[in-house]
């Protein structure tokens, strides 16, 4: 799904463009707004199964308010191309404080308040050396077994 | 009782907005900016929402409040500096909450896995009692870092909880063993015996590759040395304490050395002892009994003590006169002794064999030499396979042939005063060990007095107290009230007096009081007068000699205490002598906080006077309907009242009339036309706190004696407060509502008796 990430690159901004190639703008502007707060950084990508969302850097608490928007824009997008997984790629996510999680977790109460027909599923790739992906993804994956899905 | 529709969307919406305020104080907490009301407010807000939740049948939400409470509690003893692991934990448990909460009953969750959230809440909080980190939120580096769940995981750490755990089922095993009789008592005795020799080998090492390694190091210094020997190598699976490893490597080389280096004779001399060429050095390794034992032998020299006694006279380390073999023996194990006129690479510094000794005996063991001049040498090394031992005081306990012990850290002092004795604890009780058919009615000598620092106990003996040396075969560790430990090979129980009145919470005792709900418990008020003071608290049933009282005020374990039980207006005052057993935490879902206390009921009377409070049938149910007049604010709970007093009147108890009052108005206009037989008033009115109400019932005649129950969130603060201004009990929520009713109803039943 996500092209093999240059290790050199270091702007992840200027990875994303790289890595999203032509499709990037469109991406961008019509369905969700990348952010870019404090440490975070965040875009998204429609591929073949659904949305591809992609977390950068440290999302702690200046970045709580726009990581919030630029989810319920993912959400939006999601349900409007009735997408059935949408995937969330955090293995470079270096944290995410309890404000910002708060948001993903919201996000799979209001994915189970959705009719079950319109439910789609959160595919989070993640790097299981990372303290608080270990300790947070395994408990939001309790919200919904079958609305959420960690791999490696 | 089902709920209306009506009434659960109410208690959902009400329920969203105790979250949301939750999740408001808490950010407010995690940023710096709270304050003691905030984490108070929260408290009371997750409580009642717990509360409330538990009523209704939303059970997840009241567990996953329960996890809450604990995890502000955690946040409390950090004092408030918050994590990020407790920050996210509380964040997801909230939302999870608030998604039960939200979920429309016509579309339920898919697949939610509560029990597997609650239990890594729990494995968090179960970390927790490791150190946290006292770091702020706002100059911690984010990255991961190895945490204390790492550090728990370490391998040694993983052995030496399962090593505890076992051991305490092998001294359960151990009771149970001495408690049966028949044949169960074999069966356990073997069980014992198994749990016993499983808890000792599971921190053992083998040694097979180290004694390996030394016979191989030992042939390559054979070679070094031209000198022609085999060494043979005989051994069992030999598996010893981690702790002896070092002495035990230490003793091999020293003794394989030795005997290489000194111990073998040049190939002529050994020709002319008729001896064979090729010397002989046998290593073997065995368990004997609860020891291992390495021995070193070989077919050299010996040990030459004449020369042995002319270079320790030159040293003058020994006396003028002929020395004995053992005396010259002890003067090999002699640090700096050496009878060789130089040291070489390999020996003869002297330094060697007093390594080996003090080695092996700082793990309790021995070594052994044995020589025999002309035919060879033969060191034998001894360790325990046990190597945990303590300094302790050993007895007897009335009824009981067992011997008891104490670690010899407590100040001991026998008490031969009556008065003294009858605050004595029944070891037997807390061990839950039988008394001896033939010692049932054996006297206490005295009252063992052990102080620690604070702490004072007093255990019943039968005997003097003496000092001993324990081995401890199934260390318990610290937490363990309990241990069986082993005094001069004879098994004996070893009780931690600190933590010994908290065993009875494991059992029948003090838990059992607090959490048997099948069972109904009578609410009385209560007075602990102990040294420094009065606690007045609630009590919340008695059973046997025991009395668990509400409480968040912590009396040290073992404290005595005067007991004062009686609920004014309804019932006299009665006095015990008593002893606190037991302190809870409240931890658990449903358990309020509290101390058990001990009543040693053998003092003259006090048995009689007891039951006459709390034992017996209190008669027939009262013919007129008893009415109480219940004044709280939520409407969940008024219900639920209402709803319990049905359940009594349904199982057989009195009927009760029940009216409801919101605010404090209300309830004093019923009060002033009705005739009621109690009234129980919350604390917090829709209209303010009800302490001008209390006030107003205590100086209008008609109500003045007006049995009062108050009950509140809010701790003692509210309990001082509510008494001062006329309430007779006060009761923490969550209210055990079934104990109320059987509490007036067994009241005013006793009352009607002659």
């Amino acid at each position: 799904m996500l092209a093999p990430r240059d290790r050199a690159v270091v702007s992840p901004w200027g990875e994303a463009r790289r890595f999203l190639g032509d499709s990037f703008e469109a991406v961008s502007a019509g369905a969700v707004t990348p952010i870019e707060v404090g440490e975070l950084k965040a875009w998204a990508d429609r591929d073949t199964s659904g949305l591809a969302l992609r977390l950068v850097g440290n999302a702690d608490l200046r970045a709580a308010q726009a990581f919030g928007a630029f989810i319920r824009e993912a959400e939006a997008a999601a349900v409007a191309a009735g997408l059935r997984e949408v995937t969330i790629d955090v293995r470079e996510l270096e944290f995410m404080n309890a404000v910002c999680l708060r948001e993903v977790a919201a996000w799979v109460s209001r994915l189970q308040a959705l009719p079950p027909d319109t439910r789609y599923r959160l595919r989070f790739v993640t790097d299981p050396g990372r303290h608080w992906q270990r300790l947070s993804l395994p408990m939001l994956k309790c919200f919904g077994t079958e609305l959420v899905e960690l791999v490696e | 009782v089902k709920p209306t529709d009506e009434f659960i969307e109410r208690y959902r919406a009400v329920g969203l907005d105790r979250l949301t305020r939750v999740e408001t104080a808490w950010f407010a907490i995690t940023q710096g900016a709270g304050s003691d009301q905030t984490a108070e407010g929260l408290r009371r807000d997750l409580h009642t929402l717990k509360g409330d939740s538990a009523l209704l049948g939303f059970d997840g939400v009241s567990k996953l409040c329960q996890r809450l409470e604990d995890l502000v509690s955690w946040a409390a003893e950090v004092e408030f500096v918050i994590g990020d692991e407790l920050d996210l934990l509380v964040t997801m448990a909230l939302q999870f909450a608030g998604m039960i909460l939200r979920a429309p009953a016509a579309s339920p969750l898919t697949g939610i896995d509560l029990p597997g959230f609650l239990a890594q809440v729990d494995a968090s909080l179960a970390r927790t009692r490791e150190p946290p980190s006292r770091e702020p939120t706002g100059g911690r580096k984010r990255e991961d870092r190895p945490s204390g769940r790492m550090a728990a995981l370490r391998s040694d750490d993983a052995v030496s909880q399962v090593r505890e755990r076992l051991a305490r089922a092998a001294t359960i095993s151990f009771v149970e063993y001495c408690n049966a009789r028949g044949k169960a008592r074999g069966r356990l005795r073997k069980l014992w015996l198994v749990l016993r020799q499983e808890v000792e080998a599971l921190p053992l090492v083998s040694i097979g590759e180290l004694l390996e390694q030394n016979v191989g190091a030992a042939r390559a210094l054979a070679d070094t040395l031209k000198k022609r020997v085999r060494i043979s190598l005989e051994h069992e699976p030999v598996r010893v304490p981690p702790a002896a490893l070092d002495s035990l490597s230490t003793a091999l080389v020293h003794g394989m050395r030795n005997a290489i280096d000194h111990g073998i004779e040049p190939v002529a001399v050994r020709r002319e002892r008729g001896k064979p060429d090729v010397a002989h050095i046998r290593v073997t390794a065995r368990r004997r009994d609860e020891q291992i034992e390495i021995a070193v032998e070989d077919d050299g020299n010996g040990i030459d003590f004449a020369a042995v006694e002319r270079a320790a006279r030159e040293r003058q380390l020994i006396g003028a006169g002929p020395a004995t073999q053992r005396e010259l023996t002890d003067v090999v194990f002699k640090h700096g002794f050496s009878t060789r006129a130089e040291a070489t690479e390999v020996s003869g510094r002297g330094v060697g064999l007093d390594a080996v000794k003090q080695g092996i005996e700082k793990v309790g063991g021995t070594v052994e030499l044995t020589t025999q001049a002309g035919h060879g040498t033969r060191v034998v090394v001894r360790v325990p396979i046990v190597t945990d031992r303590l300094d302790v005081l050993r007895f007897r306990c009335p009824g009981a042939a067992l011997a008891v012990a104490v670690s010899a850290d407590w100040r001991a002092e026998l008490e031969r005063d009556p008065a003294q004795i009858a605050l004595g604890i029944d070891v037997l009780r807390i061990v839950q060990l039988d008394r001896d058919a033939a010692r049932e009615d054996e006297p206490p000598l005295g009252a063992l007095k052990l102080t620690r620092g604070h702490q004072t106990v007093r255990l019943l003996v039968a005997s003097e107290p003496e000092a001993a040396v324990a081995r401890r075969p199934c260390p318990t560790g610290d937490t363990g009230a309990v241990e069986v430990v082993s005094i001069r090979g004879v098994d004996a129980v070893l009780v931690r007096p600190e933590r010994a009145m908290e065993l009875p919470k494991a059992r029948e005792g003090a838990n059992a009081l607090a959490m048997d709900r099948t069972r109904r418990h009578l609410i009385l008020r209560a007075a602990l007068t102990h040294a420094n003071g009065t606690i007045q608290a609630t009590t919340l049933g008695a059973a046997g000699d025991a009395v668990f009282v509400r409480t968040d005020d912590t009396l040290r374990a073992g404290e005595p205490v005067k007991l004062t039980m009686w609920f004014p207006r309804l019932l006299e005052p009665r006095q015990f002598d008593a002893y606190v057993a037991a302190r809870h935490a409240g931890a658990s879902p449903g358990e309020p906080a509290g101390l058990t206390l001990g009543l040693p009921l053998h003092a003259h009377g006090q048995r009689t006077q007891y039951q006459a409070l709390v034992g017996g049938d209190p008669g027939p149910r009262l013919a007129q309907p008893l009415r109480v007049l219940v004044a709280d604010r939520n409407p969940t709970l008024l219900a639920a009242y209402a709803a319990a007093a049905r359940r009594h009147e349904a199982a057989g108890g009195s009927a009760f009339e029940l009216d409801a009052a919101a605010d404090t108005g209300t309830a004093w206009r019923l009060l002033e036309g009705g005739h009621y037989h109690l009234a129980l008033i919350d604390h917090d009115l829709a209209d303010g706190r009800s302490d001008r109400l209390l006030a107003r019932i205590r100086a209008t005649a008609r109500t003045a004696n007006l049995p009062v129950l108050a009950v509140c969130v809010a701790g003692q603060a509210s309990a001082a407060e509510a008494t001062t201004a006329g309430a007779d009990v006060f009761l923490d929520k969550p209210l055990p509502l079934a104990d109320v009713f059987f509490t007036i109803d067994y009241l005013y039943r006793r009352r009607q008796q002659p």
